[in-house]
């Protein structure tokens, strides 16, 4: 939510600037996503998470906690008129729904003006991001913004006898402010008079019953609602509003009364009339919580002594009452904190108070588990599977396989989301072949040479009807084309081979072609095991060692998107010079443009000269290279070989 | 630039074009090294399905049911919908699972288990966020396991994983499964002092110039995690982490794109 660095200053009068209080809050409460100036004020987006909602989405409650980290005095702003609390003429009251509706708090006021709101409201609005729409409902906004409590208003002069908290009817209709034709049923709480639905329960007003320019009579709501049924109203039909948000977070129904006194007090000054009084049904209260927090516990959890003095301190800056008796200490927590529930609760506000940074590393003593498994037998079934799938990754990758991570989600399988992202990813994938495939296709189209192989291989979860997942192991080889004396069948043979001698001598042989799906063409062969089945059958393994593949740290270089121009120079040299030497003086001669090699293809002497042929791959990160652009380049390559005094062969 | 730190790390390095050599996926590389630091530190590997029940990914993990906290998860359910089953959104399913069958055997703590594993939210994918991801979760259950325990196992792990000694920082923040719950920070491995305390002010792309970096979200294993497996929350404390294995990555390797991880683009992977 949106903060106004003026607005909480109202409730902490001596507020620290604002990047100080940026800090204070990151370090002790939330986390804050950016503080920006805007105008003579300046914005705080805070990220306020569940534990927090019910009582920080507003000005006071992140004022509050500004208050007791900086150890700040909090003024609560006076009304500047009493509310008058009793029976009320023409306002009626009924909550049929029971436990749907926690508490209803309802004011009557005649001779209200509607207008505009005075600059100072709606520019307090707008700081945050609300449109100013007129006095009425500005005023509202600014005490939902302020103290978390969503209000309503209906004009008075449209609502036919009591108001009654109810649920809908199956058949009854409403339209919403905002002009939507709502269907409801018995599942959804409607705020109703006697010709049917005014308002949709903690999420939306109603237009039959709305404030506009001629209203002079208003009836004012400030309530509280269970919060999963607001939530699952919001969820069917598909509204969220500020509103149903406070709600589905529990706020708490105490907040209603203060609320409606910050409400009318507003509303006198922006928008006159009388105020006749407040009828406040509230069947069961909320009971005033105590918590016993046992010292020795919390220091325990924190694993540092936290002065008691301290601890105390700490606690009565969050407004909990604290009485002392030997270690413990009886709290009683304030209303609004319905979060703080146990003592493992309080444990979190002593320490992020008092300030993680102070709390010093420390291990336990090395007596207690475990220790790391040595040999697969005496280990879990996880650690050997872990070590087995490395052991795999091992010998593929010395058998210069790349392993490749592939997307879960597709367009075809045999299970299906129910909620999916796109079309072509409702699906999770049931083998791995299909996509390895796609792209040991996708990458001869980067490939230098006819000869040279794309080989890939994934282990991966695979998903089965019924629910069941299957890890499995695919690996693949593929050539652009059909290269003489290549069997690709054969080549995966071989690494089969290598990968069943991990499997007990006795059933070696055991990981058939039918364990295995094997597809194939004369230039691509792709074959998908069920590694749970493999698993099984291995005893013990020879220790992984992954080193050689280990990557240091170092900044990746970025793949271009733009189209490649490959280009072959070859060049008669001397016998005693090196491929190497003339790589190097070519490199030497090319721009940044010069992606891959030089690389030689091709080598052979004759009458006592050496032909040599190298590639060399042209390519841009910002643009489709021309091959005028390519040509130029080649003129450097072969003007540097020249100056060698070598022949370039054309 | 950045100033030298104790963490050598050679930017210059130029990537080998080395056609024969096969090549680990830069997610495997990180997920090995910090297995392989926490089973210095005494962890075990453990696992669990992708394919999930609300009971081991919200209800034992403290999201009550019909609550806002599951809206911090946008989850993946699937067909037919009366099974209630999704795709787990993360990996801390497996705290539930490991302790249920430990409980089951007949066994009881201390125990430590690292779990790397995929995970899924349903969210829409950019450079920054992916709707499959990967995490790396620990679990440690023992007697009288504090906030101090937790600082002291993250800072051995990324002694271990970087061979230096770096402070770390805790943020209070919000995960249903712990209490107290924190995210925490590692001084950026680019900008530190020979202490191994963080450097602010450069133009680092690691960490904006902060000398922080974010690495994940930990805490105290809340007691209703214990209560909903069966173990006495008076007796039994622990702490839990999560780690982004595409963060660890990205930043290791100043890797701009997550999407990058899943193309099956060899020109990328045989960087790593």
């Amino acid at each position: 939510m949106i903060f106004s660095y003026n607005w909480l200053k109202k409730y902490v009068p001596d507020l620290p600037a604002p990047l100080e209080l940026e800090q204070g809050l990151i370090f002790h409460a939330f986390e804050v996503e950016c503080v920006e100036e805007r105008g003579r004020d300046s914005l705080l987006d805070i990220n306020i998470l569940p534990d927090r909602a019910h009582d920080c989405l507003c000005h006071q409650g992140v004022a509050r906690e500004v208050s007791t980290i900086f150890k700040l005095p909090f003024s609560e702003p006076e009304p500047e008129s009493d509310l008058a609390l009793g029976r009320v003429q023409n306002l009626e009251i009924k909550i049929e729904a029971g436990t749907d509706c926690r508490r209803y708090v309802g004011e009557r006021a005649t001779g209200v003006k509607v207008g505009d709101s005075p600059e100072w409201l709606a520019g307090q609005l707008e700081v945050i991001g609300q449109h100013s729409i007129n006095n009425i409902v500005d005023a509202t906004n600014y005490v939902m913004f302020d103290l978390g409590q969503p209000m309503h208003a209906f004009d008075a002069d449209k609502v036919e006898g009591a108001i009654t908290v109810r649920r809908a009817k199956t058949g009854e209709t409403m339209t919403t402010l905002d002009n939507k034709e709502l269907a409801l049923d018995e599942s959804i709480l409607v705020i109703a008079d006697e010709k049917g639905p005014l308002a949709l329960a903690g999420i939306k007003g109603g237009k039959r019953a709305e404030v506009d320019a001629s209203t002079k009579n208003l009836i004012l709501e400030s309530a509280n609602f269970d919060p999963v049924l607001i939530r699952k109203t919001g969820a069917k039909l598909g509204i969220k509003t500020d509103a149903s948000k406070r709600f589905e977070n529990d706020l708490s129904p105490e907040t209603a009364l203060p609320a409606m006194v910050r409400l009318v007090d507003l509303l006198q000054r922006v928008a006159g009339g009388e105020y006749l009084g407040v009828v406040d049904v509230y069947p069961s209260p909320q009971e005033e919580k105590e918590i016993i927090l046992d010292l020795d516990y919390l220091n325990k959890k924190l694993g540092i002594v936290v002065p008691p003095d301290e601890v105390r301190d700490i606690l009565e800056r969050l407004e909990i009452e604290v009485v002392s008796q030997d270690n413990k200490l009886g709290l009683t927590i304030p209303y609004w904190r319905v979060d703080l529930q146990e003592p493992a609760n309080i444990v979190e506000e002593v320490g992020r108070i008092y300030g993680y940074e102070k709390i010093e590393p420390k291990l336990l003593p090395e007596a207690s588990p475990l220790g790391v498994v040595q040999g697969l037998a005496s280990g879990s079934l996880a650690e050997k599977r872990f070590a087995v799938f490395n052991k795999i990754r091992e010998i593929l990758a010395k058998d210069g396989f790349i392993e490749v991570l592939g997307y879960a989600l597709t367009d075809k399988g045999e299970v299906e989301l129910a909620n999916p992202l796109a079309s072509d990813k409702a699906w999770l994938r049931s083998n791995l072949s299909d996509w390895l495939g796609e792209k040991i296709n996708f990458n001869l189209e980067h490939v230098l040479f006819d000869t040279e192989p794309v080989k890939i291989f994934e282990i991966g979860r695979v998903f089965k009807e019924g629910h069941n997942e299957e890890t499995h192991l695919v690996i693949g080889i593929g050539y652009r084309k059909k290269i003489k004396g290549v069997d690709v069948t054969q080549e995966l043979a071989k690494v089969k081979e290598k990968i069943s001698e991990l499997c007990e001598i006795q059933s070696r042989g055991a990981l058939r072609l039918d364990l295995a799906q094997l597809k194939a063409t004369d230039t691509i062969a792709v074959i998908e095991f069920n590694l749970d089945e493999l698993i099984d059958k291995v005893q013990e393994i020879d220790p992984v060692n992954l080193k050689e593949f280990m990557s240091p740290a170092f900044n990746y270089k970025k793949v271009s998107t733009y189209p490649r121009i490959i280009r072959d120079v070859a060049v008669w040299v001397p016998e005693t010079t090196t491929p190497e030497f003339v790589i190097d003086l070519i490199k030497k001669s090319v721009s940044e443009l010069c992606v891959v090699g030089p690389i030689l293809f091709d080598e052979f002497a004759k009458e006592g000269r050496k032909s040599l042929a190298f590639r060399l791959v042209f390519q841009s990160y910002d643009r489709t290279l021309s091959d005028e652009e390519a040509n130029k380049e080649m003129e450097k390559v072969i003007e540097a070989l020249e100056r060698e005094s070598y022949e370039v062969r054309k | 630039m950045c100033s030298g730190g104790i963490v050598c790390f050679c930017y210059n390095q130029e990537v080998k074009d080395n056609e024969e050599k096969g090549h680990l996926h830069p997610l495997n590389q990180v997920i090995n090294q910090v297995v392989g630091a926490f089973h210095d530190l005494g962890f075990s590997v453990a696992e669990g399905p992708e394919i999930e029940d609300e009971f081991h990914n919200f209800d034992a993990l403290n999201f009550p049911a019909d609550h806002p906290s599951r809206d911090m998860q946008d989850t993946f359910w699937l067909k037919p919908e009366k099974s209630k089953k999704l795709l787990r959104s993360q990996t801390s399913d497996v705290q539930i699972r490991y302790m249920e069958e430990m409980l089951e055997e007949g066994k009881e703590p201390p125990l430590r288990i690292v779990v790397p594993g995929k995970v899924y939210r349903q969210e829409a994918t950019d450079a920054r966020h992916e709707s499959q991801f990967h995490q790396i979760e620990g679990l440690l259950v023992d007697k009288n396991v504090s906030v101090a325990h937790l600082k002291g196992y993250l800072e051995e792990f990324f002694k271990s994983l970087y061979g230096a000694d770096l402070d770390i920082r805790l943020r209070p923040s919000f995960f249903p499964f712990v209490e107290p719950g924190f995210e925490f920070d590692l001084v950026c491995i680019r900008c530190h002092d020979k202490e191994g305390k963080p450097v602010k002010g450069n133009q680092c792309p690691l960490c904006s110039g902060t000398g922080w970096m974010e690495m994940g979200g930990a805490g105290l294993v809340h007691p209703n995690v214990l209560r909903a497996v069966g173990l006495d929350d008076k007796v039994w404390s622990g702490f839990a982490f999560g780690i982004g294995v595409e963060r660890l990555a990205m930043t290791k390797w100043a890797i701009d794109d997550i999407r990058f991880f899943t193309n099956g683009d060899l020109r990328f992977l045989k960087q790593f």
